[in-house]
């Protein structure tokens, strides 16, 4: 089977994927060095979600579908990592009715992602393979029953997830260092994925589902691996975030984080890896611009701009339809860093 | 024993219209077969159905011994049966080397890389091939189209209107590429060809099936449809005379 893989598009992604584990390198080292807490906090809430956008990204810009219910995965790696990490004092006293060999078991950082991701996978597993069979609309749809669904059981499980009162005390475990990992690792894998031939049916079916039946390519079987991955992806991300948020409810695995994943992929680039990244830090420095006009703005003594609750997102949302307008496939378009190297290397050779 | 493709009594209806009606055909390896009849004759119909597109309310397709009736298209594709389409549907935002990895990997055969290589020198391709597929000129997509199904060595080849929108001199090398398929030291399959410009199917088939209304009008060699009375009619019009009938269809 490795004879279908091409060595052009496996070093090409693998050009990307160094340029890439390279500049979030150098953020993280530049946090490092800074060692300011609120800085430390913005970086590796940032490479959480380029977790989260590139998980997003393997499924969504290589199939072409919208999905709506990639945060219910989200909630199920965070939730698992939660009843994973917690203390056992605080277990016995927040969460009674666990399982005694859950109530007493706490893990690593790395064992609650890898938990997180095989949680997740199963769950795709499942919604998978009824999903992959329907038609694009029908699928986009069917996600977002799917994030309605998880979200009404995240809300009212109260025995594990403690409903909507949501659960508290989990070790802060996220370091820069594994959090610079974890996004290296989540990118190299998103990229791996697309130079593989599964990746390449995928977006192949992102232009015509039919022309790619024609070429002996099942285009629900295609569907259903980036589903399963992403799924995966997605998993570990929701572990990651929960070990850097502490405590959360089911709220937070909803409409609004969906809006948010999705505006940072659609800003940066939904066909694109490097887009998602690229994304994240948009919305993430608009964001930071921003919330300082929210609680309100003095400038010296003479100007004091009132309160503006609601404007960062506001701003974002209006991001989004001006790239939408100026550049409907996102600030990188189609295209990876490495690409713009590459596909000049081969033009020359080929003239 | 050569692998045959058979197609016995198919009949396919849309709503109220029935656009074939047992129509029977059979195309062997190393064989050129032309499928012409008017507009709305049910050509491409068939090509659908043979190709698994479309699904038919009766009648059987079979490749070789197997009877792929009802089948998905990409099942039967798997079976050595690729196809173009009567518009290029290409994947327009995949490169030129990525379209035709597409094609070669329903193969599993070959070290993709090598073969995009041989495909790109073989149709002339090696100037766009890091360009996107939506981005080429209507002759080249085209011809990447061609490009892409030849890629995975099928048995038997569905052309719906290759040569449709091409000037002359890209409809002979197509004319010249076509044969190569067709010979046993290029990829040696059958081929069954749609086609408008007659006297380019007339050049280059071996037989010729004839539809008219989703039914078989004639079958047989390029000369003895030319001479066909009622294949000239449902072409020309009934008040066509017979001494007219050469120029008619050349």
């Amino acid at each position: 089977m490795l004879k279908n893989w091409s060595r052009r598009r496996v070093t090409s992604a693998f050009h990307t994927f160094w340029m890439l584990a390279l500049v979030l390198g150098i953020i993280s080292v530049a946090a490092a060095v800074i060692d300011d807490r609120s800085i430390t906090r913005l970086v590796t809430d940032f490479m959480t979600l380029c977790v989260l956008v590139i998980a997003l990204q393997s499924f969504i810009g290589n199939s072409g579908i919208i999905s709506f219910g990639h945060v219910a995965f989200f909630g199920i790696g965070a939730y698992s990592a939660a009843l994973l990490t917690i203390t056992p004092k605080i277990k016995a006293i927040a969460l009674p009715a666990l399982p005694v060999y859950i109530q007493q078991m706490q893990v690593s950082f790395t064992v609650a992602v890898l938990m997180g991701a095989c949680l997740s996978l199963l769950v795709a597993i499942i919604t998978g393979l009824a999903l992959s069979r329907m038609a694009e609309g029908a699928m986009a749809m069917a996600t977002l029953a799917l994030l309605v669904m998880l979200h009404s059981i995240f809300a009212n499980w109260e025995q594990v997830t403690r409903g909507t009162i949501g659960v508290y005390g989990i070790p802060r475990n996220i370091t820069l260092f594994n959090t610079w990992i974890c996004a290296a690792v989540v990118g190299g894998a998103a990229l791996l994925f697309k130079a593989s031939p599964t990746g390449l049916c995928l977006q192949a079916s992102r232009d015509d589902p039919l022309a790619t039946g024609t070429l002996g390519v099942s285009v629900a079987k295609t569907r259903f691996a980036g589903w399963v991955l992403s799924a995966i992806l997605m998993g570990a991300g929701g572990a990651m975030w929960a070990q850097n948020n502490l405590a959360f409810g089911p709220n937070q695995f909803y409409y609004a984080e969906t809006f948010n994943l999705l505006s940072m992929l659609v800003i940066g680039g939904i066909c694109s890896v490097t887009g998602a990244i690229a994304g994240v830090a948009v919305v993430t420095l608009v964001g930071e611009l921003l919330r300082g006009l929210e609680n309100g703005l003095s400038i010296g003594t003479w100007v004091t701009l009132p309160e503006l609750p609601g404007i960062v997102q506001m701003s974002i949302a209006c991001l989004i339809i001006v790239v939408l307008i100026i550049r409907p496939q996102g600030m990188l378009g189609l295209n990876e860093l490495s690409d713009f190297v590459y596909k000049r290397r081969m033009t020359k050779k080929n003239t | 024993m050569p692998k045959t493709l058979q197609v016995k009594k198919l009949s396919k209806r849309f709503s109220g219209l029935q656009a074939l009606s047992n129509v029977n055909l059979q195309l062997e390896k190393e064989e050129i077969m032309g499928l012409i009849g008017p507009n709305g004759s049910g050509k491409t119909t068939l090509i659908n159905s043979i190709s698994g597109v479309l699904h038919p309310e009766a009648g059987s397709i079979s490749i070789g011994n197997m009877d792929v009736t009802g089948w998905k298209s990409d099942k039967i594709a798997r079976l050595g049966l690729a196809r173009t389409f009567q518009t290029a549907r290409l994947f327009f935002s995949l490169t030129v080397i990525e379209n035709l990895e597409l094609g070669i990997m329903a193969a599993s055969r070959y070290d993709v890389d090598d073969k995009v290589d041989e495909l790109l020198n073989r149709f002339g391709l090696e100037r766009w091939a890091m360009d996107r597929a939506g981005t080429l000129a209507y002759g080249l997509q085209r011809r990447l189209e061609i490009a892409r199904a030849v890629g995975s060595n099928p048995e038997f080849l569905l052309l719906d209107e290759p040569a449709a929108g091409l000037n002359e001199d890209e409809s002979e090398n197509l004319l010249q590429l076509i044969r190569g398929f067709r010979d046993p030291a290029g990829l040696g399959c059958g081929i069954l060809i749609v086609e408008h410009d007659l006297a380019m199917i007339m050049r280059l088939c071996d037989r010729v099936h004839v539809l008219n209304e989703g039914q078989t009008l004639a079958e047989g060699s390029p000369e003895a449809v030319r001479s066909n009375h009622a294949v000239v009619e449902a072409y020309m019009g009934k008040r066509y005379t017979a001494s007219d009938h050469g120029s008619a269809l050349t």
